[in-house]
């Protein structure tokens, strides 16, 4: 087969496909996200609390491994706290007129942080348990920013960089850097 | 509705390469693609496929990876190669160069849903 061959194809990929069995605590988890993601953070410490909230809850759905059907590793509660030890350093540099990101599992047990505001703009960043970050993003003009960190060791010019790359996300225009 | 984001597509490390699993779908009805689904996805009598997400492999192309078209479990498999080695963050900027290029379609209706073992 040839990548000619191939570039006329379309291509299949299953997901969501995790092995549910309570499909009605996702719709549940999803509805719970969507309204939060809906109205804009009152305050920083919103940002903690809401997403802490959000966090136990995927972390509940993927605590087992194998929870995508296709050998995936489980969240541990050491990813979740990382997690929230990264909103806390975070917080701090990101306005509230900020949303709230959408968390996801990985198939490699991390969690990741994703602030989307249209389909080719978002920021994306991912925690390991291990305390390894890894950050991606598309920005206006198709600007490609990313980058990985360790907690415990992310300076404040790093979190003033990751927070400004996010708010300008949601700002008219070219976002500040 | 929902969306198809980067992460779904991120890949895992087998053998020391890292590959995300894929179908060739092209000349596929919406009937036929289920059917592969519960053939190849649910046949363990354990998963359910909620939804799929299908787009042009120009895109994976297009994002510098590759694929492995390796017939395994099944004629229309292939695996998109070419991820980065060595750092997440390369593999995340990866799939977030062509992951806006593909659709969510929910599971249909039309499409039955499989038998679940309990063991």
């Amino acid at each position: 087969m040839t990548a000619t061959a191939l570039a006329s194809d379309f291509l299949d990929f299953d997901f969501g496909g995790r092995r549910v069995a309570d499909p009605a605590t996702s719709a549940t988890l999803l509805r719970l996200q969507g309204a939060m993601q809906s109205h804009a953070r009152a305050s920083a410490s919103d940002l903690i609390s809401a997403t802490r909230s959000m966090l136990r809850g995927v972390a509940e759905e993927c605590a087992a491994p194998d929870w995508d059907g296709a050998g995936a590793n489980a969240v541990s509660m050491t990813t979740v706290q990382n997690v929230e030890r990264l909103i806390g350093d975070l917080h701090a540099f990101l306005p509230s007129s900020v949303p709230l990101p959408d968390i996801v599992p990985e198939n490699d047990g991390d969690l990741s942080l994703t602030w989307q505001a249209a389909s080719d703009q978002l920021f994306s960043i991912s925690v390991a348990a291990s305390g390894a970050v890894a950050f991606a993003s598309r920005l206006a003009g198709g600007v490609e920013f990313h980058g990985k960190a360790r907690l415990g060791s992310m300076s404040e010019d790093i979190l003033r960089s990751l927070g400004t790359t996010i708010s300008g996300l949601f700002t008219a225009g070219k976002p500040r850097r | 509705m929902g969306t198809v984001k980067h992460q779904h597509f991120l890949p895992r490390e087998i053998l020391g390469r890292y590959e995300s699993s894929v179908y060739r779908t092209s000349g596929l009805s919406q009937a036929e693609n289920w059917a592969l689904i519960r053939r190849v996805f649910e046949g363990n009598g354990k998963n359910v496929a909620k939804a799929r997400a299908f787009g042009p492999a120009d895109a994976i192309l297009c994002a510098g990876l590759t694929f492995d078209a390796d017939g395994k479990p099944h004629a229309r498999h292939a695996n998109i190669i070419g991820w980065s080695q060595t750092d997440k963050h390369l593999r995340k900027q990866q799939a977030m160069n062509f992951a806006s290029a593909f659709r969510y379609e929910e599971r249909p209706a039309t499409a039955p849903l499989p038998t679940i073992s309990t063991q």
